[in-house]
């Protein structure tokens, strides 16, 4: 099955109405772009010639040059901070991720992510989880070692949590105290008291979702 | 102060140039070099941004104010339009430069332009564009921007070639009928991109009451008596034997009819200023 997603857009786009209303083509931010990661869309659709990610290709490496050059507005200049990127959220697919399946401990995405610890934490010190300080960049999905089709999926803003997905830890501003748990709560794993420093700093996680 | 027809013929040259440069720009940016960025609807220029104005008419159709490098840069666009006139079509236009060869090709031969025509057709596609952008929320007239999605093929091509195939078809078909007609009809009656370069052009030659950039016509060193190389040399059907010279609206400041005419009496220069009498020198006549 390939994944119905919606598009993905470089960091500081704006609202997807907002972006193809103001994204005129020029393809700065492609050019920009010292990954290669931005591609301008083809086709006869209403997002003809605007930039989007393909994680599974290249993802966002969150160098975060492209905002500032965008002349129209359609990616907000003053975007500067990787956790400001907002260009949607990765979900992990329980039904293909080998933490769930037969054993396998894999961190590869919990390895690989630049807001590794926030974005991405060790929930009770060996599941990676995604949390809702997650941007969207798409780096855990071109990763992940599941084939052919990857255990995590990289959606835009405001986009349904697919089936099998699981839903995100919630990142409140002030926790207090070390509660990382999963929605639905009944099937969150309690915390334990091993492998406290691999778990998410106390300080940025708490409350249920 | 009149621009050498020396200079004139150097035209095709920047023309080619302009096309070449396009060509390799995102080769370029992908191995570091960023002073030139984007295409014809958004160019950055070495820290200078330069846009389409009617990419900041189609933010503002939406009900977005463009961003301020957008608006700047559609500014700076109609600000060179205001004084030097259409000079983007002329010496800059990939399509300009495409569609001129056909004619060539086709055997030269050009109606006189319908000036009417000329404002009215690429003011009904604009205004309709427009609506067009406002409903859909949009930028429809992009996607019928000639040298825009000229300036497009090169990224698209080097991000992949199976997705340029309808951008190019939009090309294609336009040069197909280009070549089918021969009158160059879309530069002169359909673009919708020169509407407001149009615009600033005629206001700019009101404004300075012919003080800009514009071809000028001396009557005393016309004689040529009956017949008109300059109307014949001229691609877009203007007839520049007239007092003020050709209408500055309609006028892409290509400078044939000037070259035309300085294998003659030299009558027509291009330049700036009212002054009636060009000198020979400056002409770079004998």
């Amino acid at each position: 099955m390939m994944w119905q997603r919606g598009i993905l857009r470089p960091p500081g786009a704006a609202s997807e109405r907002e972006f193809l209303a103001r994204c005129i083509h020029c393809g700065q931010c492609v050019e920009v772009c010292p990954h290669d990661s931005l591609r301008m869309r083809g086709g006869w659709g209403r997002a003809r010639h605007t930039p989007e990610v393909l994680p599974q290709k290249t993802p966002c490496y969150l160098c975060m040059k492209c905002p500032p050059v965008c002349p129209s507005g359609a990616l907000r200049p003053h975007v500067r901070e990787l956790k400001d990127a907002g260009m949607g959220f990765a979900v992990i697919l329980k039904g293909k991720c080998h933490n769930y399946n037969g054993g396998v401990m894999c961190w590869t995405c919990y390895d690989r992510c630049p807001l590794r610890g926030t974005a991405v934490v060790l929930r009770d010190g060996f599941v990676p989880a995604i949390t809702t300080t997650c941007v969207g960049c798409g780096i855990c999905e071109y990763v992940c070692p599941v084939g052919p089709e990857k255990a995590i999926v990289t959606l835009p803003p405001g986009s349904a949590l697919p089936q099998e997905g699981i839903p995100l830890l919630r990142v409140e501003g002030a926790p207090s105290a070390a509660q990382v748990s999963a929605v639905p709560p009944a099937k969150a794993v309690p915390p334990s008291a091993s492998g406290e420093g691999l778990m998410l700093p106390a300080s940025k996680v708490g409350g249920d979702v | 102060m009149n621009i050498p027809v020396g200079v004139l013929r150097l035209r095709r040259v920047v023309q080619v140039l302009v096309l070449a440069g396009l060509c390799v720009l995102p080769w370029a940016n992908a191995q570091g070099w960023k002073e030139v960025m984007g295409n014809f609807y958004a160019l950055y220029v070495g820290g200078v941004p330069f846009a389409d104005p009617l990419t900041a008419a189609q933010n503002l159709a939406t009900g977005y104010m463009p961003g301020w490098k957008l608006g700047v840069g559609a500014g700076l666009a109609l600000a060179l339009a205001l004084v030097l006139g259409r000079v983007f079509c002329g010496w800059i236009c990939p399509y300009g430069l495409l569609s001129e060869l056909l004619w060539h090709w086709r055997g030269r031969k050009q109606g006189k332009l319908r000036e009417d025509w000329a404002w009215k057709g690429r003011t009904v596609v604009t205004l309709a564009g427009l609506a067009g952008t406002a409903w859909l929320g949009l930028p429809l007239l992009n996607a019928i921007s000639a040298p825009g999605n000229i300036s497009l093929l090169p990224l698209l091509g080097q991000r992949g070639w199976e997705i340029v195939e309808l951008c190019a078809v939009f090309v294609a078909g336009l040069l197909v009928l280009d070549a089918g007609l021969g009158t160059r009809w879309w530069c002169r009656y359909v673009c919708p991109q020169a509407l407001l370069l149009m615009l600033a052009a005629w206001l700019g030659s009101k404004a300075w009451r012919g003080r800009g950039v514009a071809v000028r016509w001396t009557a005393a060193r016309c004689t040529c008596k009956g017949e008109t190389p300059c109307a014949a040399a001229c691609s877009l059907g203007l007839r520049p034997l007239h007092k003020d010279g050709p209408p500055v609206a309609h006028c892409v400041q290509c400078g044939d009819c000037v070259t035309a005419c300085a294998a003659r009496g030299g009558a027509l220069r291009l330049g700036m200023g009212n002054s009636l009498e060009a000198a020979p020198k400056e002409l770079g006549l004998k």
